[in-house]
């Protein structure tokens, strides 16, 4: 009698377990589709709006090796912050100031220079690694057609708990909602246009409004909002020396 | 016989003791003004800060989660201490990255405490509110925020606002919480936020209810460190105890050992006040080099009036002497009068000092940030704790002695014979 319904379970085991492979298959997609085999580098222009203060710019060299799970960054300007950087090798991420000269440990989760980027924000995709979909469906977010996916975290490196996602038929995604443990909305951050580089994506510009940090100006609410432009992209290959704290130290001088 | 004889002569001569009788009691008022006034600071500062700690002496756990597993044993070693009042129990989030928001403002706490409203309420009602008050026990979605706190976020009692961490397992995590009280307090202790045990634990990740502190509030006048010394003893026979910690670096040292595989450590409030101990020490050795001053003033004081008084007397004396009484019973004498002097002068000054600290009560010091750290709900709350005044009240009376001993001497060295030409010559 028992043994009619192993079958069944069996199958129906084998039906959810290939839906989660498919979910992560996706969620490997989506990861690929921003991640270089080779090295990358680019110009990142991170502007930060406060409402109710003066805007600030800062340009940043940055240098992906996506392989070995490194990458580099270096404040070019303004003058006041050049020569600040940050180093990941593996899940070690150092901030340098030249100003005590020193290294001082961060996290991928921390904000990147008080704006509302996550250091994160800069490194490859992690999605595959760091969560899992509990919850598909389609949406139409302005002129594109997209899949949402409700992700919850999988790993303690996600720097967010719970995140929504609409990606695009060509894998891309151009839109996350961030969310703390308890539902509560983090920040958005929109990715309206990619560009390609090799066989690879790169996003032009992103957008990221902070849901929670803002002010009151004529008795609106305006959020902060960071924009990150990303221009010259490159996949020659980066000197080793580059993704050493010894170059941050030396450039800095 | 000779205190009765003392008294007689102290109470039928009071006119002549009148000028030094009053500046004795102005003496000791003063006295007793400044150790009810620094020691009423201290004890302000200190009940803040056992309130901000989390209790006088506080028991804290090496557990990776920082739970307390054997809370029953600790609350009954607690319990058992000398001079327990009170007990805190607290979930204590010291991440330093929460943060509170309210329409869009942020500002960052020290850190953020889930307290058994059941257990430390009374505590919290002895805050100075600005608005609202503690809360009750049950309300799982109350906030007590800082008016420092509240400025910054233009928040007011009533308003949600938004709590953002991390949880244990370091994942961002955020509470919709509402102010139920915004209260006043220095900086010191001001950036700390206060809410329900059980939501704080959930929200972590812990079990609801679990608890990472346990404390003892001590009655006023009680050691905290003597009470965390029996304490680690009574410990150290059930749980593995670290040994009693002296200071936060010492807190700190013991937290990266991991307690060195002891389960629990315990931290006292003297230990956590070390880095203003300096403040505190300074307070006490002007307070005490005042008295000290205003002692030998008193004393060359009452040696000149009574050379005086004694100049009056000398008839009196000679005739004392004539009549046969010996030099040591005539010094006894005038030292048993100069001795209910100087309790007479203990007496009344109590009464004017303790009028002057009553009065003291009432002004309103708010205004001072720099005065807030000693100030309970923006007033002065003078205490004169015993020994301390008991030590004065003898000083005063061994001051007056002592100031009256030369005269006394000078007196019994005289012949009765001079003594009464002497007084017939006045």
């Amino acid at each position: 009698m028992r043994c009619r319904w192993i079958p069944l379970l069996l199958l129906l085991g084998s039906a959810v377990f290939a839906n989660a492979l498919t979910g992560q298959d996706l969620l490997r997609t989506i990861d690929r589709q921003v991640t270089f085999d080779t090295d990358f580098s680019g110009e990142y222009t991170v502007t930060q709006d406060r409402p109710g203060e003066p805007r600030s710019v800062q340009t940043v060299a940055l240098f992906r090796r996506d392989r070995d799970n490194k990458f580099t960054m270096l404040i070019l300007a303004p003058e006041i912050d050049k020569g600040k950087g940050y180093l990941k090798v593996d899940n070690n991420l150092w901030y340098y100031d030249p100003v005590g000269r020193r290294f001082t440990v961060s996290s991928a989760k921390d904000r990147f220079q008080n704006s509302n980027a996550r250091n994160s924000d800069f490194t490859k995709s992690n999605l595959a690694s760091d969560y899992r979909i509990v919850e598909t469906g389609q949406t139409r977010l302005g002129k594109f057609d997209t899949t949402v996916l409700q992700l919850e975290a999988t790993s303690e490196d996600a720097t967010f708990p719970r995140s929504k996602v609409w990606v695009t038929s060509d894998n891309l995604v151009r839109k996350t909602e961030d969310y703390s443990l308890s539902g509560q909305l983090m920040r958005t951050v929109a990715i309206p246009q990619y560009q390609r580089v090799g066989d690879r994506w790169v996003p032009v510009m992103m957008l990221i409004v902070d849901n929670l940090r803002g002010k009151k100006v004529d008795g609106a609410l305006h959020y902060e909002t960071t924009t990150i432009r990303i221009a010259k992209p490159n996949l020659d290959r980066v000197d080793d020396i580059v993704f050493t704290q010894g170059y941050l130290e030396k450039v800095a001088r | 016989m000779l205190l009765r004889v003392a008294w007689r002569n102290f109470w039928r001569q009071l006119h002549r003791f009148q000028v030094i009788l009053t500046a004795l009691a102005v003496g000791f008022a003063v006295l007793v003004v400044m150790i009810g006034v620094t020691s009423g600071m201290t004890q302000t500062l200190k009940n803040k800060a056992a309130r901000y700690f989390g209790g006088d002496v506080t028991v804290f756990s090496f557990a990776p989660d920082r739970r307390i597993a054997n809370e029953a044993e600790v609350v009954k070693a607690l319990k058992s201490g000398p001079g327990f009042q009170a007990l805190c129990r607290r979930t204590e989030y010291y991440g330093g990255d929460a943060t509170l928001f309210f329409g869009g403002e942020s500002v960052r706490q020290r850190k953020l405490v889930g307290v058994d409203w059941s257990a430390e309420g009374p505590q919290f009602a002895l805050l100075d509110w600005m608005a609202g008050g503690p809360i009750a026990p049950g309300d799982e979605k109350g906030l007590l925020i800082s008016k420092a706190t509240a400025d910054r976020l233009l928040v007011r009692c009533g308003d949600d606002v938004t709590v953002v961490f991390n949880t244990l397992a370091h994942q961002r995590n955020s509470l919709s919480l509402v102010v139920r009280g915004i209260f006043r307090d220095t900086s010191f202790f001001g950036y700390a936020s206060y809410t329900d045990i059980k939501t704080l634990d959930t929200a972590l990740g812990m079990e609801p209810g679990a608890v990472t502190e346990l404390g003892a509030i001590l009655g006023p006048g009680w050691s905290s460190t003597d009470f965390g010394a029996s304490l680690v003893d009574l410990l150290a026979a059930k749980l593995p105890t670290y040994p009693l910690i002296s200071s936060r670096q010492g807190q700190v040292d013991a937290m990266v050992r991991s307690g060195s595989g002891k389960s629990v450590g315990v931290m006292t409030l003297d230990a956590n006040l070390a880095q203003i101990d300096d403040i505190l020490n300074s307070l006490m050795a002007v307070t005490w080099l005042a008295c000290g001053l205003f002692l030998a003033i008193l004393m060359i004081g009452v040696g000149n009036t009574y050379r005086m008084i004694i100049f009056e007397r000398t008839q009196e004396i000679g005739t004392l002497r004539a009549m046969g009484i010996s030099r040591q019973r005539l010094i006894g004498l005038l030292l048993s009068e100069a001795s209910f002097l100087g309790w007479a002068g203990v007496a009344l000054g109590s009464l004017f000092g303790s009028l002057a600290l009553w009065g003291l009560r009432s002004p309103d010091f708010s205004d001072n940030t720099l005065a807030l750290l000693f100030l309970q709900e923006g007033r002065l709350a003078p205490w004169l704790p015993p020994v301390p005044f008991a030590g004065a009240a003898l000083t005063l009376v061994v001051v007056t002695v002592l100031g009256a001993g030369v005269p006394a001497l000078r007196a019994a060295r005289l012949r009765p014979v001079d003594a009464l030409r002497e007084g017939d010559s006045q």
